[in-house]
């Protein structure tokens, strides 16, 4: 690009590449992504395309979305996706230090993805699902675990009802009974100390000053995560679509 | 309400009520704000509660929403959350006067449930996820199935490639290379012409001036799809907390 070319101009031509891009493709939201903003419209692909002649239903990337390479690893997720992912690194530094299992570590690294890039409503159970078929059984177990455990105390653990907790959702906040029973069932498991874990590290106030990278963890991603050669989203797993969703979350069908 | 209230009296005093009511703080699912190409930081619960002390973050059902039963069937999912359900309708008839089996019937009246309901992109991966502990696994494979071999015709089976995708995607158009995989993969299984089945009653004109109701299918559901007592989503299932997304799409963690 020309150097005598304004950072304003280079900002305008950048913008009007974007639209160009976006012209010929129409973008349609999901029903889950409306009925989360209380819309009940349910989009016409017809209609749309009579309204832009030229425009075809978006089946590829998402232009306006940083792009993923072919075969995706989760650190590919994690910097294209996630971030920021402060969060689990400081949850997964704190695991280190504590000198908990690699393994666990993995776990506390991973553990809210589900509200770091997909669904935030019963995240726990998300994340376990998407890792499933790449983590030791402990491992998605535990993330799924602490969904539950979260809402419960386990001072003897070091686990004590989060403050936030009391002010986000209200001193009177009682969990859904399907909580309680997973609760339940949870805390008489062989695993129940691994998701305790979680919790314990799973840690509230964030020090602004700590900046924890990806890179401290890449070697326990490289002997936990068992990585596809075809890439996350392209493996044919049971999980597989759920990793493509997060990397085009508008295609059309 | 009084009526000396002018009409713009009334509007503001209904504003006014709508925002005392609404004392709840919505944080929208990473999926969600990706689909909108928002990399945003998402709404700090603790400033909003600043300026609102009564706020919480939603837990629980959204006001917004049409309430679901306790224990929700698949035909409250198709009453409460499904957008119109013609298509889907139009199919499963066309399924029964072709004489074909009653699961298949089932079959085409689900297979498009993802993208009425949830998700669209590769919406018959998710949509076959969604049912597979409820129904015999031939209609989960179908499912998945046909969202493959919709992009390939097999004339003698009766499956033309459909002018709509022309239409929607260009004529230049070629599946990912994971769907080509896909239908290597399936075009020599064993239920090849279940899935196939799909794609020939998904018909993709729609008449209308035919009006299917649900009613007609209540006894093939009952009879096919293994409705859990504890209502769909409170059933433990390994895709309990996906039906649980629909219920709540819009959940805080």
């Amino acid at each position: 690009m020309n150097d005598a070319i304004s950072l304003s101009q280079r900002a305008d031509a950048l913008e009007h590449k974007m639209m160009q891009e976006l012209n010929d493709a129409i973008i349609v939201k999901s029903r889950l992504f409306l009925l989360a903003d209380a819309d009940f419209a349910m989009p016409n692909g017809n209609k749309l395309q009579a309204e832009r002649p030229g425009a075809k239903m978006l089946m590829g990337d998402d232009p306006r979305l940083p792009k993923m390479p072919e075969k995706p690893t989760l650190v590919d997720f994690f910097k294209l996706r996630f971030a920021p992912a402060q969060h689990l690194l400081q949850s997964a530094r704190h695991a280190l230090k504590a000198g908990v299992p690699e393994k666990m570590i993995l776990a506390c690294l991973l553990h809210d993805i589900g509200v770091l890039g997909f669904i935030r409503s019963d995240h726990g159970y998300w994340g376990a699902q998407m890792v499933e078929p790449y983590v030791d059984p402990e491992v998605a177990w535990a993330i799924r675990a602490h969904q539950a455990l979260r809402f419960y105390a386990d001072e003897a653990a070091g686990y004590p009802y989060p403050e936030q907790y009391v002010k986000y959702f209200g001193a009177d906040y009682v969990p859904d009974p399907y909580i309680q029973a997973e609760y339940e069932r949870a805390r008489n498991h062989k695993w129940y100390m691994s998701a305790r874990m979680i919790t314990v590290h799973d840690i509230y106030s964030f020090d602004p000053n700590v900046v924890a990278t990806l890179d401290e963890f890449v070697d326990i991603i490289g002997r936990n995560f068992r990585q596809p050669a075809e890439g996350l989203g392209f493996d044919d797993s049971p999980s597989a679509h759920m990793w493509r969703t997060l990397n085009r979350p508008t295609k059309y069908l | 309400m009084n009526d000396a209230m002018s009409l713009s009296q009334r509007a503001d005093a209904l504003e006014q009520k709508m925002s005392d009511e609404l004392d709840y703080i919505l944080v929208k699912s990473r999926l969600y704000s990706m689909a909108e190409a928002d990399f945003g930081p998402p709404p700090n619960p603790g400033a909003i509660m600043a300026q609102n002390p009564r706020a919480r973050v939603l837990m629980g059902d959204d006001p917004r929403l049409p309430k679901m039963p306790e224990k929700p069937t698949l035909i409250d999912f198709f009453r409460y959350r499904f957008g119109p359900a013609a298509h889907v309708l139009q199919s499963a008839r066309h399924a029964v006067n072709a004489g074909l089996p009653e699961k298949m019937v089932l079959a085409c009246l689900l297979h498009d449930i993802s993208t009425m309901g949830f998700i669209r992109g590769d919406h018959g991966y998710w949509g076959a996820q969604l049912v597979e502990p409820y129904v015999d696994s031939e209609v989960t494979w179908a499912i998945r199935a046909h969202q493959v071999l919709r992009f390939y015709p097999d004339e003698a089976a009766g499956y033309e490639y459909p002018a709509s995708y022309i239409k929607a995607f260009g004529a230049d158009y070629r599946p990912d290379p994971y769907i080509e995989a896909d239908y290597q993969r399936m075009k020599n299984h064993k239920w090849y012409m279940s899935g196939r089945m799909i794609t020939v009653h998904d018909i993709y004109s729609f008449d209308p001036n035919v009006e299917v109701e649900l009613s007609e299918f209540t006894d093939v559901i009952g009879r096919n799809f293994r409705q859990p007592e504890e209502g769909l989503g409170y059933d433990n299932s390994p895709v309990a907390h996906m039906w649980r997304a629909m219920i709540r799409p819009a959940k805080y963690l």
